[in-house]
């Protein structure tokens, strides 16, 4: 943000906090879904499609959110 | 499929800790004003699109009703017909999406492109969430809309509209002072010019602006709902 004074390690760090606690509630919403009587998939492969598609880009950007503040911190 | 009494109060604690620790993380990148102008907007930007869709009937919150304690409504706190948990969810993601996209991952990418990813970002959460929390009766689906594992497909668009229209506002408003594409000329005849870039946030120009583009989403939705189900149930 042009007009915001804040240092941008108070940003990425703060992202990172929101990223970690998002990807604590994706993980545990993944399990609860696999579990999930509506999302009872018929076939492994659907349950596969549904990771690759739903939870791996989740987790991957919450990951990378984590991954590139704390280099770009240190 | 029983209820678990518990799930309900469960969901309101755990929704309430996330805005906290989420408020927290936002206070501490763009100042406290910002993050509970951003809280305070998206409230305002969910609140009133949550009661039409329950007021149409798409979906209900009473699913605990009656069920914890006779007069119970199954929540503590609400707005309206919506659970307040369900609006700091909102703010949760928004926020979340906020931080991730324009503070480190898209960060001098195009503000569009940071409100898209965000919005999809959503969209992928949604469809973890909405089956764990439609299993559970935390919401209860009325409708006959066609449903991607159990969520049905215009709430998926919902919920990228929502995220992308509120990332934007939130971009041009909250955080900065710049003119909104498509609403600068309607604000030049309604608002006196702005002082200038990082002339602090200006409350009417934001509550405008969350009024024009909310009375857009939600026509848009109720618009594209029938268009979307008679494609899916067509094409699958």
């Amino acid at each position: 943000m042009a007009t915001d004074p804040r240092p941008a390690t108070d940003k990425r760090s703060s992202a990172a906090a929101a990223a970690a606690v998002l990807l604590v509630l994706v993980v545990f919403l993944f399990i609860q879904t696999m579990g999930s009587p509506i999302t009872t998939f018929g076939s492994l492969s659907e349950s596969v499609l549904y990771s690759v598609v739903v939870f791996i880009p989740v987790a991957a950007v919450c990951l990378l959110a984590v991954a590139k503040s704390g280099r770009k911190d240190g | 499929m029983p209820l678990n009494l518990a799930s309900p109060a469960v969901a309101e604690l755990s929704f309430v800790a996330l805005a906290v620790v989420v408020f927290w993380a936002g206070a501490r990148a763009f100042g406290r004003t910002r993050a509970a102008v951003f809280l305070l907007g998206s409230v305002l930007w969910t609140a009133p699109v949550e009661n039409f869709a329950v007021l149409r009937g798409a979906y209900t919150y009473y699913g605990y009703a009656g069920k914890i304690l006779p007069n119970y409504p199954g929540y503590l706190m609400w707005v309206g017909l919506v659970p307040f948990w369900v609006v700091l969810g909102w703010f949760v993601f928004a926020m979340s999406g906020f931080l991730i996209f324009h503070g480190v991952l898209l960060t001098k990418r195009r503000a569009l492109l940071q409100a898209a990813a965000s919005g999809i970002f959503a969209v992928n959460i949604d469809l973890m969430m909405d089956p764990v929390a439609s299993s559970n009766a935390l919401w209860v689906w009325l409708t006959a809309s066609f449903k991607v594992v159990g969520t049905p497909l215009f709430n998926l668009v919902g919920w990228f509209l929502l995220i992308f229209f509120y990332d934007l506002i939130a971009r041009h408003t909250i955080m900065d002072s710049k003119p909104m594409p498509g609403l600068s000329r309607v604000e030049a005849l309604v608002f006196r010019p702005r002082a200038g870039p990082g002339s602090g946030i200006d409350s009417r120009r934001l509550v405008f602006r969350i009024l024009v583009l909310e009375t857009v989403v939600i026509v848009l939705l109720a618009l594209l709902t029938p268009f979307i189900d008679y494609l899916a149930f067509t094409v699958f």
